[in-house]
């Protein structure tokens, strides 16, 4: 099991390598003369170049990728040139808004799906199975910002029960809903589409394989043939896809941020890449790629535990 | 025709039942009945598609849901399984009947220890706590004769050998002592060794639990071995029961005595005698057919037969077929008239195959398995080499480097003089002239393809036929000389029967008209009946072409009849080798005598079982000196452990590896085999 | 009775006689086609894609008015007989922009899929039959890429290449590929396991020809399905971007775009951003429909 552990950890921290200069080279790389977006078009030549010299982009690729990442490392990330304040307290902060707005979300909506999932499996073809897959299939589709629009325009335009922006809340269950609760729909909706479907499926296979059969003849009662021999295996896959949308959500927090105007880092995202905010930009990116690795190592985990094939075969 | 004395332990009777399939009722099993003794085993046995496995599960009511049961009733004692409320089925499963069926590795839970598993039957039938179960189950795993079952206990399904994980299925299946036991194909898919093994465990606890068994399998030799009173199914219908000896002995219905000849028996060979073949083919599902559902295929069948269906007609007291003219089945001559005006090809002593010191490493450093772990094999032409051998031997592995699939770690292989050592660096005429006939004819053509097309694309590569003229002449001989018919051209393998499939596949690599052909298990995946014509195609083809084979089969008796030489390997090397004849009687390798101890055959004489010890070593970590002394009941000591066993030759141009010498072997094996037939148990 | 066997043409499941294998033939193509007729998923999506299909094709002869043409006078009118969807803060027709904004959107989604069905297919048949450490270096970079959301990724790329409905298909196309590839590459990696293919090395194959006309054919299920979902995907990402402002430009009628755009009348004139959201919903969730109604045909 540790040398699993190990193992696992040892890709992750590889992974993140790969990740960070890819983030970094899109970044610096791809056209867009830094200092010249900085400065603006009027600036003359000698400025920008001066400007560039200052940030260090006329350095070797490499090179510059080596000093930002020892820089990231120290917990050194600058300042923003557009915004004028420190990187790191703003990006953490705003990451810190983000996990609570996921948080909340993930709380609400992974039992619940994963709980219509199973219950569709077990009514597998019926009536309940149907309306279940549908609805998920639906729900799946829908873009993030539709499900914002209406859910804006139908609760808090024309019922005024919430805000039309929300902002981070204060401690208080209430005070936590009422900020967070729209935002956090458009997320649920896909979550659950992927989620349920998931448990459906790794619970339908289950419910057909040799082992279940076995189980039936030998007269166990169906709440243990379910309980004890279906779930173990059937929700190992789930585990997996769970891991997996927390990194998307962070993708459909750009959009439910900026819809709600809530402050949170992919809103902050998007504005450093238009507005070419590279010390901002880069670490932010980074920020979520690690929180994704990291979710998916406690994943790997999780699904070592559960499994004693994976366990024991290292 | 009943039981004699008391009352059955299960009564089946007029048991009908049909699939519902794309809005059809297709009739799978039409008026079935019989009936198990107490304490009895009953074999029911046929083809597939004939409706055996729906009796196991309808036994157990656990029909699929698009399963109809159109009539009839399961009598369990005084209550009928087919009415009984789901809790009472409940509570019988598991208790008073219990199942167990292929495919062990999979029909265990991958998370939960196998201890558990066999413990949640007492705690849930018989109400023990957690301990006391776990100590149950615990003392059930010694039952069933696996040593350290404490140990076991707490493994999972995966750490355990395919022999082990089926005990486990037994001891659950076995905790309560039920009255019933159903057993779907146990063996399927095992190596013949624990196939044995298996099967001695049969025996053992039979005479422990006194339980009915109900004996569902395709292969006879088994059945024969292990029960009382047989069932033939054919097309859905119980067409011949009686007892086992009896009725394999003397069959009175055709079709179990078409469905004997084609299997090859104890002292038949491809020169002197043919398989018989049945013609015809089976009625499809849920055909209506009035009258007999033989009569298309049956060599005497008579209007009388077409018009009116036969009831089961008595043979004797015990015995019954459904035959009007049963009385004639004994005197049926065989269908395929001698063998065909071809002399034999006469086995040259060019060889055409030679292989030497090859060595097949799989993964590197210190974890490489090695596959093939030296071996030297040569083959005349038109000569067939028979190689035989259980999972972990490397056949598979040897018979890839010779055809060129992959490339040998080490050594070199020779073929018509030209080095085909390389899989790569192989030409056009090494292709041409040596290729390969595939176990699966289900994977072995491509869906997409229709078969004129797979055949065309052959006899462009390798025959370099180009033009569409000389293909359709070149394609008419060929789709002749497998038997095929024109029409089969232009369908896609997915509507062709098994049997057809594999001609197709046989064809295409007659395509190019080589010299060699390698047949890896080509008639395991084939009922009987088929693999009997796949069989006499094989050896007509080899005549008529002078081509050599190597054949690989687990199946000795089919081994037997086909092939020139055998060579036995296990764990990587070759430990016998030499003609047919030779190598299956004494003196053998002691592991060769073991295998051939383990078929289970139709035929009287049956050996006493030499049992191995242990189980079979991983190909990852052999054992040291001879690698089979692990588990050779001829264990002589140290000598085995720490040097390798050297060549012995024996009379015949046989030789095989080990410490003891011919003279010695041979005294002692045909000793052990007098001492047999006076009961004494092999050591 | 003649010596040997006749023919054994009939298997067990569906025997035949003789005469109905080439009916056999035809009528498994004809058998898809009635399963999907009678699938009601797969009847109502495809309904619901054909509606939008025709607006793109025939807006400018559908709508009542021009989707273009501003109105100063009429502007922020809730929906009435003249105005079915209402109009914008310039006076356009809603109506009108939510027909003529199928266009965009169905013309750069299907394009991108079209991109990344491409090079996926072509990268998952390469790494899927030849394995060895090409598929090792591309399983790492792929799953690296998936370490974060492709909206960031797409982001990033578009703030820096610059906003056009070209980029937008290239870059979804090219986020595609690895996706596409990786489920074409598990597909490949269970056909090369049957003996079809070694039979096709043992004649001689080459590897691309074994690719493309033995392993390619078999697969073309998994890849439908593959491909219908990812045009579902294509028609979020594009319609996402555009509404954050990286896609298609004012004063095309996008969806998104015009979602984005009413977002500041939201309090005054709901209607101009619902009815372009519900177009859009209407659309993927179609598409999404006629995929799952595929995939359970195939999988019969």
């Amino acid at each position: 099991m540790g040398r699993y552990v190990l193992k696992r950890l040892g890709l992750s921290l590889i992974t993140l390598v790969i990740v960070s200069f890819t983030v970094f080279a899109a970044a610096e790389v791809l056209p867009g003369d830094v200092a010249r977006t900085v400065l603006g078009p009027y600036a003359s030549r000698q400025q920008v170049d001066q400007l560039n010299h200052e940030l260090g982009t006329d350095q070797p690729l490499i090179k510059r990728y080596a000093t930002w990442a020892g820089n990231f490392i120290k917990g050194d990330w600058g300042t923003s040139p557009i915004l004028n304040v420190p990187v790191r307290p703003l990006v953490l902060d705003r990451l810190k808004n983000s996990l609570i707005l996921a948080g909340f979300a993930l709380l609400l909506i992974v039992p619940i799906s994963v709980l219509l999932g199973v219950l569709a499996a077990l009514n597998y073809g019926g009536a309940a199975d149907r309306i279940i897959t549908i609805t998920g299939l639906s729900f799946v589709a829908l873009p993030e910002f539709v499900v914002g629009t209406f859910v804006i325009v139908v609760f808090a335009v024309q019922l005024g029960w919430f805000p039309t922006s929300s902002s981070v809340p204060d401690a208080n269950p209430v005070d936590i809903f009422k900020q967070l609760l729209l935002p956090s729909i458009p997320l649920m909706f896909v979550l659950f589409g992927y989620i349920s479907r998931m448990a459906r499926v790794g619970t339908v296979e289950s419910l057909r394989s040799n082992y279940t059969r076995t189980a039936v003849l030998k007269g166990l009662p169906q709440r243990h043939v379910v309980g004890r021999h279906v779930l173990r295996n059937s929700l190992l896959p789930t585990i997996t896809v769970v891991s997996v949308q927390v990194g998307y959500l962070v993708g459909g927090l750009v959009v439910v941020e900026t819809l709600f105007s809530y402050p949170g880092i992919g809103q902050l995202i998007l504005n450093a890449a238009v507005s070419h905010d590279l010390p901002v930009l880069e670490p932010a990116v980074l920020m979520i790629a690690i929180i994704y690795l990291v979710a998916n190592f406690i994943a790997d985990v999780l699904v070592a535990v559960l499994n004693p094939r994976v366990r024991l075969a290292t | 025709m009943s039981v004699v004395a008391e009352q059955a332990a299960v009564r089946i009777e007029g048991l009908t039942v049909s699939y519902r399939r794309r809005r059809k009722l297709l009739r799978v099993l039409n008026d079935v009945s019989f009936e198990i003794g107490h304490g009895e085993a009953y074999g029911l046995v046929g083809e597939s598609g004939c409706g055996k496995t729906t009796v196991a599960m309808a036994l157990m009511r656990y029909l699929p849901d698009n399963a109809v049961v159109d009539g009839g009733r399961i009598m369990f004692g005084d209550d009928d399984v087919l009415t009984a409320s789901e809790s009472t089925l409940r509570r019988w499963r598991g208790d008073r009947m219990a199942m167990v069926y292929q495919d062990p590795g999979t029909a265990l839970n991958p998370s939960i220890k196998v201890g558990e598993q066999i413990a949640e039957v007492y705690r849930f039938h018989k109400h023990l706590g957690k301990s006391d179960a776990l100590a149950a189950a615990i003392e059930m795993l010694s039952t069933v004769q696996i040593s350290a079952p404490d140990r076991v206990a707490r493994r999972y399904p995966h750490e355990l050998s395919g022999g082990q994980q089926q005990r486990v299925m037994f001891a659950m299946a076995l905790a309560t002592d039920p009255d019933l036991l159903v057993l779907d194909e146990p063996t399927t898919g095992l190596d013949a060794t624990v196939e044995a093994e298996v099967l001695d465990l049969v025996e053992q606890l039979r005479a422990q639990f006194n339980t009915s068994i109900l004996f569902v399998s395709h292969n006879l030799g088994i059945v024969a071995r292990v029960c009382e009173r047989v069932g033939v199914l054919y097309a859905g219908r119980l067409i011949e029961q009686g007892p086992a000896q009896e009725l394999f002995q003397s069959p009175r219905h055709p079709y179990t005595l078409a469905l004997l000849r084609c299997m090859p028996r104890l002292g038949m060979r491809k020169d002197t005698d043919r398989l018989d073949s049945i013609a015809g083919s089976l009625p499809p599902l849920g055909a209506e057919i009035a009258g007999c559902v033989y009569a298309d295929r049956c060599p005497i069948a008579r209007d009388r037969c077409r018009a009116e269906p036969p009831p089961i007609e008595p043979v004797n007291e015990r015995h019954g077929a459904r035959c009007f003219y049963h009385e004639e089945v004994p005197g049926i001559p065989p269908q395929v008239q001698g063998i065909e005006q071809v002399p034999a090809a006469a086995v040259e002593q060019e060889m055409l195959l030679e292989v030497q010191e090859l060595v097949k490493a799989y993964g590197s450093g210190t974890n490489a398995v090695l596959a093939v772990a030296g071996v030297d094999v040569h083959v005349a032409r038109g000569e067939v080499l028979g190689l035989v051998g259980e999972s972990g031997s490397g056949k598979t592995s040897l018979a890839k480097c010779i055809v060129g699939l992959i490339d040998p770690t080490n050594g070199t292989i020779e073929f018509e003089h030209m080095d085909v050592t390389k899989g790569r660096s192989r030409g056009r005429e090494a292709r041409r002239r040596l290729q390969m006939v595939f176990q699966n004819p289900d994977n072995a053509l491509n869906p997409s393809h229709t078969v004129g097309s797979i055949l065309r694309r052959s006899l462009a590569l390798l025959a370099g036929v180009r033009s569409k003229g000389q293909q359709d002449t070149e394609l008419e001989t060929l789709t002749r000389s497998v038997r095929l018919e024109p029409r089969h051209l232009d369908v896609r393998p997915s509507s062709l029967s098994g049997g057809l499939k594999q001609r197709v596949a046989i064809a295409r690599s007659f395509a190019g008209k080589p010299s060699m052909v390698l047949c890896d298990e080509p008639t395991s995946a084939l009922d009987v009946s088929v693999q009997a014509a796949i069989l006499n195609l094989l050896v007509d083809l080899q005549r008529r072409e002078g081509v050599s084979y190597v054949f690989i089969s687990h199946d000795l008796a089919v081994v037997r009849y086909v092939a020139d030489r055998i060579a036995v390997m296990y764990l990587g090397q070759i430990v016998d080798v030499g003609p047919s004849e030779a190598v299956f009687s004494p003196p053998h390798h002691p592991y060769t005598e073991a295998l051939l101890s383990a078929i289970p055959t139709l035929d009287i004489e049956a050996k006493a079982r030499i049992k191995l010890r242990g189980t079979l070593p991983s190909p990852s970590d052999p054992p040291s000196g001879c690698r089979f002394h692990t588990r050779c009941p001829r264990y002589l000591g140290d000598i085995c452990k720490n040097e390798e066993p050297p060549w012995q030759d024996s009379t015949g141009g046989q030789s095989y590896r080990c410490h003891i010498a011919p003279d010695e072997l041979e005294r002692l094996q045909t000793q052990d085999a007098a001492g047999e037939q006076a009961g004494d148990p092999v050591a | 009775m003649s010596t040997v066997e006749q023919s054994d043409l009939a298997g067990i499941p569906g025997g035949t006689a003789p005469e109905d294998v080439a009916r056999l033939r035809r009528a498994r193509r004809a058998e898809l086609l009635r399963g999907l007729l009678h699938s009601k998923t797969f009847m109502i999506g495809a309904a619901m894609v054909a509606v939008w299909v025709i607006s793109a094709l025939f807006w400018r002869w559908i709508t009542p008015y021009d989707p273009q043409a501003v109105d100063p006078i009429n502007t922020l009118k809730a929906p009435s007989g003249s105005h079915w969807f209402g109009t914008d803060n310039l006076g356009r027709d809603v109506f009108s922009r939510v027909i003529a904004g199928a266009a965009p959107v169905l013309t750069v989604a299907p394009l991108a899929t079209a991109l990344g069905l491409l090079g996926g297919i072509t990268l998952g048949l390469i790494t899927g039959y030849y394995r060895g450490w090409v598929d090792d270096v591309f399983s790492r970079l792929v799953d690296a890429l998936l370490t974060f959301p492709l909206i960031i990724l797409a982001v990033l790329v578009l703030a820096s290449l610059g906003r056009s409905p070209r980029n937008v298909i290239l870059v979804i196309g090219i986020i595609f590929t690895p996706l596409i590839a990786r489920t074409v590459r598990s597909a490949v990696l269970i056909e090369r396991e049957r003996e079809y293919v070694a039979a096709a090395q043992l004649r001689g194959e080459r590897g691309p020809r074994i690719m493309v006309f033995e392993i390619l054919p078999n697969i073309t299920g998994p890849i439908t399905v593959e491909g219908t979902i990812r045009l579902g995907y294509a028609i979020f990402a594009a319609a996402t971007l555009a509404f954050l402002g990286l896609g298609i430009q004012d004063p095309s009628p996008d969806w998104g775009l015009q979602v984005a755009n009413a977002r500041a009348y939201v309090q005054i004139a709901w209607w101009m951003a619902i009815f372009p959201a519900l177009a859009l919903s209407t659309l993927v969730v179609g598409v999404n429909l006629v995929a799952d109604g595929i995939r359970r045909v195939l999988e019969e």
